[in-house]
């Protein structure tokens, strides 16, 4: 069983995992949060932010594989996800920007 | 058509020039003067400015948009033409350039790419007036 | 974890690039022939020709078709460029149902075409698949995209020496010959490759990520509906009622022309005849990388420029120049024959890739005796999807020349054909690999394919009476190259069989060999 779960195979899966959850929540909101940081018309704003997500989705997915300390490495995107969520609730729901 | 072509070629002749240019591949190729780093030199400059003028024309003929467009699809065909016929044959290939200058002068020096710029600038100059 | 940047990247390369090379293959191949996508509809309807006619010399077919089904809301679009090869003519009919009809501009006949998949079906199933909801297939599309860039990022990062090793190529000894081959493809259509597949991201953008436009624009079908309105602007306006008479449609064209300066006329619409919101719409042929929405608005009643929609801004502007880099729509002949080269580079790229990899494994393999469950299934896959899909493709032409005229569903059958030889081939080729007979799959397999591409201009020229030569003295281009192209795939094919076939004896002669020295050895 333990053969199964070897340790590369533990860390390979929570790198994808890391790098497929983690990267897309935190991509979707720096870009949703640049479009309301943006000082722009908002139709372009959604439009550059929607067209920056695929640039910034693949690169934090290769600095997932990339980065030494996995572990430490997706506590530090956790929390900078949460402070853009939090940016996020601010800008829509409580009409900061 | 004659524009598309032109560019194409000067694109080749560039390419094969900067190929040239560099020591690890000259070395292979049996007219080239070894070590002459002074022809390298010429020849990389002469290189570029092929290419450089075969990108400019595209886009004066065919506008920006679409110049770049018909320059990227050059570079892509005439690199991967260029590097596949080269690591077959690189004598074969370098003859392209070598040959007239050869005949005339009796070898490669500095001054085969001024003779060779100056072919290209009879050449465009007929087509495109 | 390997810990150096390069090694790790080489990693996830391998993987990314295996895990989805066979649905990247598709998407290349269909792709790429998506380029032809008009020139391949217009060889699978035969009986049908191709016009190139003015717009002055269709006008009078145009007001004779309008006049006679008094239309008051119909669109034009005039054969002046090549995806337009009839003058169509769109309006709603009694029952407000849309209609289409393609007529011949010089006569004003209606033109029944042969009921076909046609190119249009392969160039969508480039994105669209098959067989699967759209939002479904979208999806699939853009995790492989995400895939592809990835796997075109990490190939970069690992070639650190990138400038200096674009021109090298070590002949002979596999599989350095296949490493090298990949990455000879790879490297000159880098740029181009880059481009594409960022591209396709874009045309699929507000599809595969909404969620940024539903954050400002609401959820669900309104705010799209709401953000498309104000990004794209659509001018579609309501009929009022109100009785005004309209320009002649002569005059409107003229005003029209007028506005446009030197600019050619692609179509024309008109909407609400005679009533006081009555619009006139007019476009231009497309043929730089921002025109492609070009338009002018009139008030049909008065003559009065309304809109003149010429060009882009800001986030609009980078994003149409974007779309028309992948869709090639612009691209002339010429150019077009190298964003289909180019295309032909990618796909061999990808076809390259899954070799290298069964490559790389072989030796280890057949010391094994067969290799691992794994890899032979894994080989067999790899073979399968990459002689299936063009010998499916093959078949598909075929059946365009085969199956019945009057038999319905003969579009559909057309695509069928192409997935159920895909799926054969596929199936022998895991079984065969799986039983150890991967070799005699590879040559025999490429051998098929080769003998189906053979058959598409004997097929052409046995049921349509615009076989090669004929095809060649009416200078037919479209009918000459695709015969030419179907010969030039089969001889590759075939001389890659006998390649393939001598290898593989001569590998089992020098195993059986190396295998009868070690047992005289250990008798010994």
């Amino acid at each position: 069983m333990s053969d199964f779960f070897s340790p590369y195979r533990v860390e390979v899966f929570s790198r994808a995992l890391m790098s497929v959850i983690g990267g897309f929540t935190f991509s979707l909101f720096l870009c949703l949060d640049l479009s309301y940081l943006l000082p722009i018309e908002t139709k372009h704003a959604v439009a550059w932010s929607s067209m920056l997500f695929f640039i910034v989705f693949p690169a934090v997915v290769m600095w997932s594989f990339a980065v030494k300390n996995y572990k430490l490495a997706s506590l530090k995107l956790i929390l900078i996800t949460s402070v853009l969520v939090f940016m996020f609730w601010l800008f829509k729901f409580q009409g900061v920007m | 058509m004659m524009i598309e072509l032109l560019t194409l070629f000067m694109m080749l002749h560039g390419f094969t020039l900067l190929l040239l240019a560099m020591p690890k591949y000259n070395k292979q190729v049996l007219a080239f003067p070894k070590k002459n780093k002074k022809l390298e030199q010429v020849f990389k400059h002469t290189g570029a400015l092929l290419v450089f003028v075969s990108v400019a024309i595209s886009i004066f003929y065919k506008g920006i948009g679409v110049g770049i467009a018909w320059s990227c699809a050059l570079v892509t065909l005439a690199g991967t033409v260029l590097s596949v016929t080269f690591s077959m044959n690189s004598n074969k290939v370098a003859m392209v350039l070598v040959y007239l200058p050869t005949k005339l002068f009796g070898g490669i020096n500095v001054k085969t790419s001024a003779f060779l710029l100056t072919i290209y600038l009879m050449i465009t100059l007929l087509i495109l007036l | 974890m390997k810990s150096a940047l390069r090694q790790s990247m080489a990693w996830l390369h391998t993987w990314v690039g295996l895990l989805l090379s066979w649905i990247l293959f598709f998407i290349f191949l269909t792709g790429t022939l998506g380029y032809f996508d008009d020139e391949l509809d217009d060889w699978m309807t035969p009986e049908t020709p191709v016009f190139n006619v003015s717009v002055e010399e269709a006008m009078p077919v145009v007001k004779r078709f309008v006049d006679k089904n008094k239309l008051d809301n119909y669109s034009v679009r005039f054969p002046v460029e090549r995806s337009q090869p009839f003058l169509t003519i769109s309006y709603r009919d009694e029952n407000n149902k849309r209609q289409r009809v393609n007529l011949n501009p010089s006569t004003g006949e209606a033109l029944t075409l042969r009921a076909t998949a046609g190119g249009q079906t392969l160039y969508r199933m480039h994105y669209r698949l098959r067989y699967m909801p759209k939002m479904v297939a979208y999806y699939i599309v853009g995790v492989a995209t995400m895939f592809m860039f990835l796997a075109l990022i990490t190939g970069v990062v690992i070639h650190k020496k990138i400038f200096k090793e674009f021109f090298t190529f070590r002949k002979g000894k596999k599989p350095t010959a296949w490493l090298d081959g990949h990455n000879l493809m790879s490297v000159m259509s880098l740029p181009f490759h880059f481009m594409i597949t960022f591209t396709g991201f874009l045309l699929l953008l507000y599809s595969l990520m909404p969620l940024i436009m539903n954050a400002h624009y609401g959820a669900g079908k309104e705010g799209k509906d709401a953000f498309y309105k104000e990004y794209f602007n659509r001018t579609s306006v309501e009929k009022s009622g109100v009785y005004q008479s309209s320009l002649d449609i002569d005059k409107l064209l003229s005003i029209g022309q007028k506005a446009m300066d030197n600019k050619s006329v692609a179509w024309m619409s008109l909407s609400h005849l005679n009533d006081a919101n009555s619009q006139f719409e007019i476009g231009s042929v497309h043929q730089t990388l921002s025109d492609s929405r070009d338009k002018w608005v009139f008030d049909a009643n008065t003559g009065k420029l309304l809109d003149e929609q010429v060009g882009h801004e800001s986030s609009k502007s980078f994003y149409y120049v974007l779309r028309s880099l992948h869709e090639g729509l612009f691209a002339s002949t010429s150019l077009r024959w190298l964003y289909f080269l180019t295309g032909l580079f990618g796909t061999a790229m990808i076809a390259s890739g899954m070799v290298l990899w069964t490559v790389k494994r072989r030796s280890k393999s057949i010391k094994e005796g067969g290799g691992s469950f794994g890899y032979r299934f894994t080989e067999g896959l790899n073979l399968g999807c990459l002689l299936g899909l063009p010998s499916g493709i093959a078949v598909y032409l075929l059946a365009n020349r085969l199956l019945p005229l009057d038999f319905s569903a003969r579009a559909a059958a057309e695509a069928n054909s192409l997935f159920l030889t895909w799926g054969t081939i596929s199936l022998l080729a895991v079984v065969m690999a799986l039983l150890k007979k991967a070799d005699a799959a590879w040559f025999k397999l490429t051998y098929l394919a080769g003998v189906l591409f053979a058959s598409v201009p004997v097929v052409n020229a046995l049921t349509t009476n615009l076989g090669f030569f004929y095809a060649l003295i009416s200078k037919n281009w479209v009918f000459v190259f695709v015969d030419l192209i179907c010969t030039l795939v089969s001889i590759i094919c075939i001389t890659l069989a006998i390649y393939l076939q001598k290898l593989f004896s001569k590998e089992c002669q020098e195993s059986k060999a190396v295998q009868q020295r070690v047992l005289t050895r250990t008798q010994a």
